[in-house]
């Protein structure tokens, strides 16, 4: 619908755009103001003037010489990854049996899993830390992994609904064509899903990259971290150096957002199918 | 079965595939029940245990303590004072759950177009930024001496800020760091339903002569309710949650304990203070709050919906 | 769509049900039904929504499995067999084209995996290669073979599910309103295409529609089915001629029986069977109905005339070249004694 045709125009262009731009700044401006005080010497810093005169880089130079960056990057990428693709094999195996393997137990196990999201996980950490203490993994990928994948529920309960969502033509065709449980999933369900998967493993990924309290009690060793605890750690470390600590923030930052930048459109898409749940 | 044709083709003969078709929904299904039994549901049940033994983390248990934990929960002011706290962080967060959010998703709507898809993705922005380097940026800014923010309020002629030392500002600013992203995530959701909204009753209000105000009031606003009821019901449960990573990094809690909640005293018990049997109460409390509640809600949307 | 003379035949199969019922929950979509299929019939299965006859395609194929009862192809009970082991193709009614295949890789599906199943006996590459030539010449289908089905249109979907479904030679084959998804002008040919297909292949061919015009033209052997059992079922022309039941007599033709009130039951009459009297004409022995002309419906070689009588109506269809009633004149017309169908008060059939 064009402009001149929209029904509702409460608000003059000069307002709204002002408005929308004050809250559009407002929202970015802590990872924004980070990145413009990343490139200032350190005597500049709290300089209010966004950009230096002397802009530099030797904050970043300290960061990562100092700070394993890639290291911890690499442990988060390793993370998120394997939540993503571990939460993705459980709910549409999970899914698929759910939704066409008729069996009693279908109604009680969807109650669990939903009931499961509403569990706050600082009811859990203690038993979960103890745990993954037990199993040896402090410190490990397996660790920071495996505990994570039981807050499938969300992945689980949108691969439901896609499922669902599919004819049963489909796969009545698949069975009649002497297709097996497990063919018809690969062959039929799984092409259908292709758009939800990799909605949902957006999702996951997002949100483990930026978890922070479970790899706080499971990987406090800072080789074997992520990188939001590693943050945390190197404020702990060089306390005054902001700088160098805001040039950290920004590398923290920055791999998401660059991201979204260029798949916003896939990304808010993701987060909007679950909020619809 | 193969493709011969002619009179001697038939059906299959022999037993069908129906041995393990019974067993086969189940390993289908044990990644899923593996990961909520162990990961999900076994902790909760070891939570409720740990509430009634007196065990730290570092010697074996010592034994069933009944309600001791609980006793000692209750006696102690910090608790009472996490619980308040985190009723004033729901009721803090609740409007930028709705409100806010509505507002601007709204004005987006209103003019959909190039404009709009870019401000909608800068708003939408703070959901992505790692929660860390927000809460460490507005550290660094919120510095009471050297900050930008005492700079800048210091042009107003105001007098610089122990913003987070001072525990009449502590809490403000823990929930302002957090609205960002609280009313980012639920500004996306208010768009959703807004795109869903059907058009035409607009028209129709437009055309018996409406005002815009009255279209917003009397069209738009009430299929919006549903939203925002689930959105603020959301916002109330799970407020003290969305604050914990900014009061873990910025406030610990303090000053005197003023920006502490419920979830931040479970994990202070358990992890600094090794009391893992009162943690654990805390931690049961806060399931049972929860448990009434869905029962509650249940039991509401079970009275509301005609049959 | 048009069919060629192909090469290879293949079998068919005699199927039955014996004493079957599938329910669902609490409803009872099928009530220990008796039916006969005969092999290499084209069985219609016609009746109202609700009637169970999808239910017995969902039976027959395998999809479902019986709550009681058997069913048996070529006297081999196959109620315990999965639908991939029966030997059967269904046409959907959605077609249920796999979408991100193309028509070619539609087609060889089940092959496919037969190939993959069996890998000593099973179709080699080549001649599912051929097979899928052969059906896809048969059913006009060369052109399209890389597209995939969201670049078909509706008729070109449809022949590709038929391919589907016949690529392999089934014995039985299933079609669930083939016709439905048509326009008009479409089902015409669509059914002339279908007469042919079955001439053709030799399996078993059961359709379900709802259309009984459709069912009355197509079916070598007709079934009406009435709330989850067979109300009677025969060719179409002893369907039509001798109907078991009101039910039948009114479902089965069009314009639908007209019926007289009778002291035990109903006189049952076909509007294409009566004719109207003139006013010095005397009525012979018969049925003799008497009216006021409502509306007239004109269908290009016949006038359909509602009449109205006792607060009952009836239609007579009334050929060319007679003298056209105008609506509000009395008008008698009488139907001959063998024309006419007794019934009683349960709705059953009396008379020869």
């Amino acid at each position: 619908m064009s402009r001149a045709n929209h029904p509702m125009r409460r608000f003059g262009p000069v307002l709204w755009h002002t408005t929308l731009t004050l809250v559009a700044v407002a929202m970015v401006f802590p990872v924004l103001w980070a990145l413009l005080t990343s490139f200032k010497p350190a005597n500049d810093i709290y300089s209010v003037t966004p950009f230096s005169a002397e802009p530099t880089l030797d904050n970043y130079v300290r960061v990562l010489a100092d700070w394993p960056v890639l290291t911890l990057l690499g442990n988060t990428f390793v993370m998120a990854a394997g939540v993503a693709v571990g939460q993705i094999l459980i709910a549409v195996l999970g899914a698929y049996a759910l939704v066409h393997f008729s069996q009693r137990a279908r109604g009680p196990i969807l109650v669990l899993v939903t009931i499961s999201l509403a569990i706050p996980p600082q009811a859990l950490i203690i038993p979960q830390f103890l745990m993954t203490a037990r199993l040896g993994w402090l410190n490990t990928d397996a660790g920071l992994i495996v505990p994570q994948l039981g807050t499938c529920a969300l992945a689980v309960l949108l691969l439901v609904q896609h499922v669902e969502a599919m004819p049963r033509s489909l796969t009545n065709a698949a069975r009649l064509d002497g297709a097996r449980p497990f063919e018809v999933l690969w062959h039929i369900v799984l092409p259908a899903l292709r758009p939800a998967i990799s909605a949902v493993a957006i999702l996951v990924f997002i949100t483990t990259w930026n978890e922070y309290l479970w790899p706080l009690l499971v990987a406090p060793k800072p080789e074997d971290t992520t990188v939001q605890i590693g943050l945390t750690q190197f404020q702990t470390a060089e306390g005054n150096d902001f700088g160098g600590l805001l040039a950290a923030a920004t590398l923290t930052s920055i791999p998401i957002v660059v991201v979204y930048l260029f798949a916003s459109r896939r990304i808010t898409d993701a987060f909007l199918q679950s909020g619809i749940k | 079965m193969t493709l011969l044709t002619g009179p001697s083709r038939g059906v299959r003969q022999g037993a069908p595939r129906r041995v393990s078709s019974a067993l086969r929904p189940w390993l289908y299904l044990s990644p899923l029940l593996l990961a909520l039994g162990v990961w999900i549901y076994g902790p909760a049940l070891f939570t409720l245990g740990l509430s009634v033994l007196d065990w730290n983390l570092t010697t074996p248990p010592t034994g069933f303590v009944g309600a001791d934990n609980f006793a000692r929960l209750f006696r102690s002011a910090d608790f009472w004072q996490a619980l308040g706290q985190t009723l004033l962080y729901a009721v803090a967060l609740l409007p930028f759950s709705t409100v806010v959010p509505l507002l601007l998703a709204i004005m987006l709507w209103q003019r959909p177009g190039r404009a709009s898809t870019v401000y909608r993705s800068l708003l939408f922005l703070p959901v992505m930024m790692a929660p860390v380097a927000v809460a460490v940026s507005w550290k660094f800014m919120l510095n009471p001496l050297l900050g930008l923010a005492n700079e800048v309020v210091g042009w107003f002629g105001i007098p610089p800020v122990n913003w987070l030392g001072d525990p009449s500002t502590a809490l403000l600013v823990i929930v302002a760091v957090t609205a960002a992203k609280v009313t980012a995530f639920n500004m996306l959701l208010y768009s959703a339903a807004l795109s869903g909204l059907d058009r035409r009753t607009i028209e129709a209000a437009r055309l018996e002569g409406a005002s815009s105000w009255e279209i917003t009031r009397f069209v738009v606003a009430p299929q919006l309710v549903g939203t925002t009821v689930l959105l603020g019901t959301l916002s109330l449960v799970l407020a003290g949650q969305w604050v914990f990573t900014n009061v873990t990094v910025l406030t610990q809690g303090g000053p005197d304990g003023v920006t502490d909640n419920i979830y931040y005293r479970i994990y202070t018990l358990g992890f600094e203070f090794f009391e893992t049997g009162t943690a654990s109460a805390a931690a049961v409390i806060v399931l049972l709050v929860f448990a009434v509640a869905g029962i509650g809600w249940r039991l509401v949307r079970r009275s509301h919906v005609p049959r | 769509m048009t069919i060629t003379a192909s090469t290879t035949r293949a079998g068919s199969a005699d199927l039955r049900l014996d004493s079957l019922t599938k329910s669902y929950g609490g409803t009872v979509a099928l009530d220990a039904i008796d039916l006969h299929i005969p092999a290499g019939s084209l069985t219609v299965v016609v009746g109202p929504s609700g009637c169970g006859k999808s239910t017995i395609l969902r039976v027959l194929s395998g999809l479902e499995a019986a709550t009681s009862g058997d069913v048996y192809f070529d006297d081999v009970a196959v109620t315990t067999h999965a639908a991939g082991d029966r030997d059967v193709a269904m046409v959907f009614q959605d077609y249920a084209l796999y979408p991100h295949m193309s028509v070619e890789q539609n087609i060889s599906f089940r092959m496919r995996l037969q190939a993959r199943h069996d890998r000593r006996s099973g179709p080699s590459r080549d001649k599912i290669a051929r097979q899928v030539q052969d059906v896809a010449g048969l059913l006009g289908l060369d052109a399209l073979l890389k597209r995939k089905p969201a670049q078909l249109s509706g008729g070109q979907r449809q022949r590709v599910a038929l391919a589907r479904a016949i690529v392999h030679r089934p014995q039985v084959l299933l079609l669930d309103e083939p016709l439905s998804a048509l326009d008009a002008q479409l089902r015409a040919a669509a059914r002339a295409e279908l007469l042919r297909l079955h001439r053709e292949i030799e399996s078993t061919m059961v359709l379900v529609t709802h259309d009984q015009h459709e069912a009355l033209s197509m079916a070598t052997h007709l079934v009406v089915m009435d709330n989850g059992r067979v109300a009677q079922s025969g060719t179409a022309e002893e369907l039509f001629r001798r109907p078991g039941s009101e039910f039948v007599a009114a479902f089965v033709g069009s314009p639908a029986m007209n019926f007289t009130a009778r002291p035990h039951g109903r006189i049952g009459w076909r509007a294409t069977d009566a004719r109207i009297l003139g006013d010095a004409d005397t009525p012979g022995p018969g049925l003799l109905v008497e009216g006021v002309v409502d509306v007239i419906e004109f269908t290009g070689d016949s006038r359909h005339v509602l009449c109205r009588a006792d607060g009952s109506t009836f239609t007579i269809v009334q050929r060319d070249g007679e003298s056209v009633p105008r609506s509000g004149d009395v008008v008698r017309a009488e139907i001959p004694q063998h024309q006419l169908h007794h019934f009683d008060e349960n709705g059953n059939r009396t008379n020869d």
